[in-house]
Parts: structure tokens; sequence; C-alpha cells
């Protein structure tokens, strides 16, 4: 009876520990997308790394306060893993997704009455306080950020004016009209015609 | 504040607003509409949303709190992962335009009350026959880097009933499941956890084990079946032979794992045999598996 064991030695002598996965090959945004949609916990805490502080850095951007920033940069990064499986290759860039997805749970909280009047307290203050965050860019940020302020430079004050407004500000069209004290229609134009050029600029094609 | 709806000259005109997040609900719901109805509108609201995703790269980053990281790993590792919508090919012929009228690729909004998007995301799911199971099997895939469900330890009785069957010598009751569950934390809890996968059968068989706790943990995806009066029989080998250490059964449609009894001595082999029912003293059969940490 002592055989099988035997067997069980001999197999434990014939063992050699698996060949662990050669590092320094960085595995793409997508390709991680792709892990993280079969359920890979270790794909999705890659990605996290990569793109957290992209995240928080747009969300902050829109909400101001830190702390509901966090909060709402975790329900993103939850939505990410609910949804991986949906996320499209054929579509677009991964980082692009998950931006997406922050800015709009961004402004989701900003319309929730009470985030949204304290945010403006906030960024009354911000604006007296620093113009641009004091974080140190990588240079792939700065090239980006290049790209994106020489293609704002390409479009008219009126729709560079509406488009941070929305974008960076996180307010709606009607808010922007009240702002600007000019109609919806007015806005919704600029608006329109401000992301065509500046898709234009960028070179985005579908 | 003007609602006129006269001043809309159409809801296709809301493609700049729609890619900032400008709009309302209702708004949004009106644009999807017209994107549906239009392949130029829809091309219009991607390239948008792509520029729009290009402003936010512009951002400034800000490196999160390692706090963050530990509450989404612990979220995650809870949380079941949704279905894909419902592929190309298993589309029914019916609406052939619906598939791109939700566009795949575009991340949900927020579910709102005048949301069509939701509707149809629902619809899709109930449509695809492994939906119903899949909230479950998504869950029991085993998360690789073990540290990350430590911080999801204090909640074992979601653990198990999220799926991953437990497995003590004394299987069955909730207790002590309960008790195998915490005990697999516990490892997983540990600052020396360590993991060893390699494929077996279908699926793939993951050894967990702790030095500091002596304690290891096996755990399988598509554990085969067994016939009745059989169970699996989990063994601790090394040079002086195989110690028993503990039965269990295959989970049904789930990950099976079962924490070993005993104690794991420094260069101890795992092994994994079928026994009759209520184990053997020693293994009586070939091994099913045997991992050894490095």
């Amino acid at each position: 009876m002592h055989g099988q064991t035997a067997v069980m030695l001999e197999r434990v002598a014939a063992y050699s520990t698996p060949e662990p996965v050669p590092t320094g090959t960085e595995t793409t945004l997508e390709g991680l997308m792709e892990q993280i949609a079969r359920g890979d916990q270790g794909a999705f805490s890659e990605l996290y790394d990569r793109t957290a502080p992209r995240v928080l850095g747009l969300v902050e951007r829109v909400l101001v306060d830190h702390a509901q920033s966090e909060e709402v940069a975790q329900e993103v990064f939850l939505e990410v893993w609910k949804d991986a499986a949906r996320f499209d290759t054929a579509k677009g860039k991964a980082l692009s997704w998950i931006l997406t997805f922050a800015h709009r749970r961004a402004v989701d909280r900003v319309r929730s009455s009470q985030s949204g009047r304290d945010r403006d307290e906030r960024i009354g203050k911000r604006d007296t306080e620093t113009g641009y965050d004091n974080v140190s860019e990588t240079a792939e940020i700065r090239i980006e950020h290049e790209r994106v302020a020489r293609a704002m430079a390409g479009i008219s004050e009126l729709q560079r004016e509406a488009i941070s407004l929305a974008y960076y500000g996180g307010y709606s069209q009607r808010e922007i009209a009240e702002i600007l004290s000019v109609p919806v229609g007015t806005v919704k134009t600029r608006l329109r015609d401000g992301m065509a050029r500046l898709r234009d600029e960028l070179g985005v094609t579908s | 504040m003007t609602d006129d709806k006269s001043f809309d000259p159409g809801a296709e005109e809301l493609s700049g607003a729609y890619a900032l997040d400008a709009v309302t609900g209702e708004e949004a719901a009106d644009f999807e509409k017209a994107r549906r109805a239009s392949a130029d509108v829809d091309r219009e609201a991607d390239e948008f949303t792509e520029t729009a995703s290009l402003l936010g790269l512009a951002v400034t980053p800000v490196v999160p709190s390692a706090r963050m990281k530990a509450d989404v790993m612990a979220q995650i590792a809870l949380t079941p992962q949704r279905p894909a919508e419902s592929s190309r090919t298993a589309e029914p012929a019916g609406e052939p335009g619906s598939a791109r009228a939700t566009p795949a690729g575009t991340p949900p909004r927020a579910e709102r009350a005048t949301e069509p998007a939701t509707a149809e995301r629902e619809g899709s799911a109930e449509a695809t026959p492994a939906s119903a199971a899949s909230p479950r099997g998504q869950l029991v895939r085993f998360p690789r880097p073990l540290r990350y469900l430590a911080a999801a330890a204090a909640a074992v009785a979601l653990f198990v009933g999220g799926g991953i069957v437990g497995n003590a010598l004394t299987s069955g009751t909730a207790t002590s499941t309960n008790q195998a569950a915490s005990a697999l934390a516990d490892i997983m809890a540990q600052a020396d956890a360590q993991k060893l996968s390699q494929p077996m059968g279908d699926g793939t068989a993951t050894l967990i084990w702790s030095g500091s706790l002596a304690r290891s943990a096996v755990l399988v995806e598509g554990l085969p079946a067994l016939s009745d009066g059989k169970v699996y029989e989990a063994w601790y080998i090394d040079a002086t032979g195989a110690r028993a250490a503990g039965t269990f059964r295959p989970a049904t449609d789930a990950a099976t794992w079962h924490v070993l009894d005993g104690t794991m001595t420094a260069g101890a082999a795992v092994g994994v045999t079928v026994e009759p029912e209520g184990g053997s003293a020693q293994p009586t059969t070939d091994p099913v598996l045997v991992m050894k940490p490095a």
C-alpha cells in the first residue's frame, strides 16, 4: 500500500516549479482588459497601477474635493471590473474608455446637488490658489498636455471656453448658458463646432 | 433656464454636449435615439467621445492613496463581473442595428430612469443563456496576487456565499465552511503567503501556503466530479511518507478549495488522490495532483 506513496514521492522528486512569466514585456492596457474580462485580478491590479493616477486626476479636476474624488474613482474602477467584458478593442483604446467612464461618473457626482454646491465654493478657492496642479508631470503627460493645448489654441475663444466649462468644469450646457448668459442653443452649437475642430486638430478618426 | 424644445434644432446637434457629458439624462436619451437612427451621427459621437478622452489625458495625474487600492482590490474580489453584451455571432437576426446602437465599447451612463440602454442591457443579458449562471461563475476565479484578498478576509461570509465552495474535513455545515473560509483568508492574509499554479485536467490547480502559519490550501478549477462513495483526499508528502490532510468533494459550479488539515512542514509537497468515502490512512490510488512549493 505504500506503492502509491512511492509514486507520489517520485513525482515530487521529478517536479519542477513552473517557469515564471518573463518580466519586462509589458502587456498593453487592452491586453490587460482582455485578461480582466476573464476575471484576472492580477491584471486588474496592474491596470489600476497604470491608470489610477490619471483617473483620479481627471475626477479631481472636475470634482475638486479629494476625498470625494477618491470615492468616485473607486466606483469607476469597480465599474471597469464589472464591465470589462463589454470593452471592445475595435471601438478604441482602453484608457479612453476608462477616462470616458471616469468623466461621466465625476459629472454624475457633481450633478447631485450638494456635491455641486460644495464644489462651486471650492472651485472659487482653487482658482485663487494655484492655477495648475504642482505634481511633477512625466514627459508623456507633458507631450499630451501640449498636444491638447495646441489643439485648444486652434479653436475659437468662445468654443474653448464652452468646452472647458463642460469638460473640466463638469457644467451642463444649460449651466454654461447661464454662466455665459447666452441661449442654450448657442452653447450647444459652440460645443459641437468646437469638438469638430478639436477632433480635426487632434487627428481623431473612427 | 429655458426648457423650450423649439430651441433645439434637433437631437443630433447634441453630439458635442453629449460627448462632454454636458447633457441631462433626458437629453442623453434623445441623442442616443438620434444616433441609433443615423450612422453619421453615431460616427460623430464616437469621434467626439475619443476627442473628449484626449482632453482627459491632458489632465495632471493625482497619485491615489494606498488605501484606495486596497479598497478597490477588496471590492473587486467580491464583485461578480457582468457578461459581455450580446455577442455578434449569437445575436438573433431580429435587430441587426441594435448591437451597434448600444455601443459595446462605450461605458454605460449612470442608471437613469429615462435611459433606454439600461433596458436593452437587461434584455441582452436575458437573451444570453450563460448569463444567469455567470455572475457566480465569474466570481470563483481565484485572484492571482493573494495579498489583495487579505483586505477582504473580514468578509468571509460573502466569500462563501459568492460561489467559492469550501470544504472542510467535516464539510456541510455553515459553521465549518465559515471556519474553512476563515482559515483560507488567514493563509492569504499572511505576508509570506505564496502561490503555485499548474494545469490540471481542463482547469488549473493552485496551491497557496504560508510558511509562518505552516498551513496550505489547494484550489482547483474544473475538478472532475466523482462517483458515489468516492472523495478526494489531500496529503502532505515528504521524505517520511504521506500524511492524510482531509477529504473534500468537488464543487459543482465553482472552484473547489480545501484547506489542508495538519501542519505543513518545510519542504513538504501536497498531493491529492481519489479515495473511498471517509478517506484512507495512506493513499490507495495514483495521485491526480502533486504540487511542491519551491
